[in-house]
């Protein structure tokens, strides 16, 4: 492998449900303390459904960052440059101030669909709505996160739904080895809507327990919101700058399950094809792999197929975990917040545990992590984004050892 | 390393010109309307009842040009699918959300939440050609296509993907519709079509195989993409020129410049300063004319230029005083951008 040509993490940040920021979110994790709560912050009539809300309001959060009453704003954008600002300031990174070419890649699906589900009679009856027409859009909520920022030279919106942020680090990786930029930042954000909320219950795959992945008694998903940046450059265009490694990506795959547009197929040939195909980008062999953050959403179907593509692929089943108990589904941004807390985890040398577990599925010959310590130190770790229309994509994180 | 040229091999639409035809060129529908619907073809031509059932308009328009072009291309099957779209089915988006307000939160149609995510529109051809492979989908506002086909460039160039079926697809809604001129992106219903500013929404399914390789089916080549995001003039008019240089061309060589004007001042006036300044404005042509705006407009732009390559002539209401088009060493240029932020610069040559 050209180490010149590594891809690598120089600073990333996030906010979930377990707070503002990677020192909050790791905290919450080691001492295992979930985020999952009632519904506070969204006007939704299901009460009955716990989520992973970030326990801040749009006002806060506003006032966070200086963002005037006047400017419209929609959460997934306010999620976005909190989480956006925590990676650039570790990455040492002002593209505003930089000639070199520093690309946004974003993932969402929600959109400003927080914002419209609320005014969207008055849309159509007065003028006095007008600003939140242009935020409607996926795209528009990336412009309004670039613009907060100024300086990004290209500024692109994946949506693919759940793996939308997979996507996003997939792409910057191959912008980076194409040389088509100098420093790509990549991720997602997505908040709670009433809209999707309403369209997973449509679907009966809420759970309006705590959700228990991997567990033979699960019954659905706890949705959460947040977002997360990674900010990635090759080895070589780090080490010029002199910025510090924070862990490595080390290898991914998108693949399509092609079985149905919310469910998964019962052999999981997508997220079987997504892994084994990030491991050999990533020069590996399935045994390299020490411990699978799995999408592991607590449905019956998703950790099924799964569970059933991860016994077809290893031998022997590495440590796995879903950490979705503790922050919820948080949707189109799971692949870049879950991809900050795998790199967290290799950088602590600790797997973050699968809460509310209890019984072994029958179909599955392993069960969750519950020792947090491993067996010896952690390298590399696979990271799972499955979203409805079976795009399924895996990452591999890697130590900087 | 940077990205190598790649080529077009097979291109299809379904649009507000007679769908899955050339008609257009030579005897376009010129419409004087706001809002102009797609002329579907017959899907049961296509699509077998029980498939087509499951399917809102928008996908079945997705999956047969998909089908269309691969066959163009002499190509089973893909080995990536990538698409741009604006808004997705923005129509079922419509569906549930009214139906939220209408009923509350209770008792809603799953369909048309399962179809309203953007990616519906890949994950339906994937599901349609039974394709496991890479599969993506961009939804950037007015540069959602180009974002697509830079993606697809991008794979390309990794060297283990060697054709993508690439497309862009947007519906137009009258709820929509109406959002948009409320922000003047066109006229509003009641101020009704105006000749001297004729912007108008039309709709786009528009779908290519782009492949790594020089083929007998091979249309042109698209020779470099560039993805820009509030750039100024001058370094607008760079990125041309760089984009040209890369390719070892100079703006002498280009033949032909179809930009994004649509008859809107706002959007048209952004002309002046990226790019147009450049070149003879006997070279710039426009293509919002014949297929209407929309966020994916730039794919019929693309299918266009295609199917002149295809022609080796352009149609004669262009008025090119070249009687050839697309000889060795002339390139033509795309440019286009939304709300002047999100920009796009596309050069292809003739094979």
């Amino acid at each position: 492998m050209n180490n010149g040509n590594e891809i690598l993490v120089t600073g990333s940040g996030i906010i979930t449900a377990l707070g503002i920021g990677k020192e909050a979110t790791w905290d919450a994790l080691v001492n295992e303390r979930s985020g999952i709560a009632p519904v506070k912050y969204l006007q939704s009539s299901h009460g009955e459904f716990p989520v992973g809300e970030v326990k801040l309001s749009n006002e806060e959060m506003r006032a966070l960052l200086h963002i005037g009453s006047s400017t419209i704003t929609v959460r997934s954008s306010l999620l976005g440059i909190i989480a956006l600002k925590e990676a650039l300031e570790e990455a040492g990174i002002k593209p505003s101030d930089t000639k070199e070419r520093v690309a946004l890649i974003s993932g969402i699906t929600v959109g400003g669909m927080d914002q419209t589900e609320l005014v969207y009679q008055k849309l159509f009856e007065t003028e006095a709505y007008n600003d939140y027409i242009d935020l409607n859009d996926c795209g528009g909520c990336t412009e309004q996160i670039a613009d907060y920022f100024n300086g990004f030279t290209s500024v692109s919106t994946i949506v693919t739904a759940c793996s939308s942020a997979a996507n996003a680090l997939i792409v910057a990786s191959n912008m980076l080895k194409a040389g088509e930029a100098d420093i790509v930042v990549a991720g997602g954000c997505e908040c709670l809507s009433i809209y999707h909320l309403n369209g997973f219950h449509t679907l009966m795959i809420l759970d309006n327990k705590l959700c228990k992945p991997f567990d033979q008694h699960r019954k659905g998903i706890n949705l959460g919101e947040g977002a997360a940046y990674l900010v990635l450059e090759t080895t070589e265009h780090a080490v010029k700058r002199g910025a510090v490694s924070r862990g490595k990506l080390a290898g991914a795959c998108n693949a399509c399950d092609a079985f149905h547009l919310t469910a998964s197929s019962p052999n999981g040939i997508g997220p079987y094809l997504a892994m084994k195909g990030a491991i050999e980008n990533a020069g590996l062999t399935p045994s390299a792999i020490d411990y699978i953050n799995a999408h592991g959403t607590g449905t019956p179907n998703n950790d099924l197929t799964e569970g059933i593509a991860c016994m077809r692929l290893f031998d022997k089943v590495p440590p796995i975990a879903s950490i979705k108990a503790f922050i919820g589904h948080t949707t189109s941004a799971s692949g870049a917040v879950e991809g900050v807390i795998s790199l967290l985890a290799l950088e602590n040398n600790y797997m973050p545990v699968s809460l509310n577990f209890s019984q072994q599925m029958e179909e599955l010959n392993f069960s969750p992590v519950s020792n947090p310590l491993p067996k010896k130190p952690l390298k590399y770790i696979l990271s799972n984004s499955f979203g409805f229309g079976g795009n399924d994509s895996s990452i591999i994180f890697a130590s900087n050892k | 390393m940077s990205n190598r040229p790649v080529f077009i091999q097979g291109v299809a639409q379904i649009s507000i010109q007679n769908p899955l035809s050339d008609e257009w060129f030579d005897a376009p529908l010129r419409y004087h309307q706001l809002l102009v619907p797609t002329i579907d073809p017959k899907f049961s031509d296509y699509l077998p009842p029980l498939v087509s059932r499951r399917m809102c308009n928008l996908i079945r328009r997705a999956v047969i040009t998909s089908r269309v072009a691969l066959n163009e291309a002499h190509i089973e099957m893909p080995e990536a699918i990538i698409s741009g779209t604006g808004l997705g089915c923005i129509g079922n988006t419509e569906k549930f959300l009214n139906a939220i307000n209408e009923n509350g939160e209770e008792m809603l149609p799953p369909s048309y939440f399962m179809q309203s995510t953007h990616n519906v529109l890949s994950s339906s051809i994937a599901i349609d050609l039974k394709c496991h492979c890479y599969n993506n989908t961009f939804v950037h506002r007015g540069t959602s296509f180009e974002q697509a086909l830079y993606d697809t460039t991008l794979i390309l160039s990794q060297g283990s993907i060697h054709n993508v079926l690439v497309g862009g697809f947007d519906e137009m809604t009258p709820k929509y519709f109406e959002l948009m001129a409320k922000v003047n992106y066109w006229k509003r219903v009641e101020e009704g079509f105006d000749e001297k500013q004729p912007c108008f929404a039309g709709e786009v399914a528009a779908s290519f195989v782009v492949s790594d390789k020089e083929t007998p089916q091979t249309i042109c080549r698209i020779e470099g993409i560039k993805l820009l995001y509030r750039p100024s003039a001058s370094a607008f008019n760079e990125a041309i020129n760089q984009l040209l240089a890369e390719n070892g061309h100079t703006t002498a060589d280009v033949e032909l410049l179809l930009t994004g004007i649509n008859g809107n001042p706002k959007n048209d006036a952004v002309y002046q300063q990226l790019g147009l300044s450049l070149f003879d404005a006997k070279l710039c042509h426009t293509y919002k004319d014949l297929f209407g705006e929309s966020f994916t407009a730039p794919a019929m732009g693309l299918y266009a230029l295609s199917r002149c390559y295809a022609r080796k002539a352009v149609p004669s209401y262009w008025h090119t005083k070249n009687t050839s088009f697309g000889e060795k060493g002339k390139v033509s240029l795309m440019l286009n951008h939304w709300n002047g932020k999100s920009c796009s610069i596309i050069l292809l040559s003739g094979c």
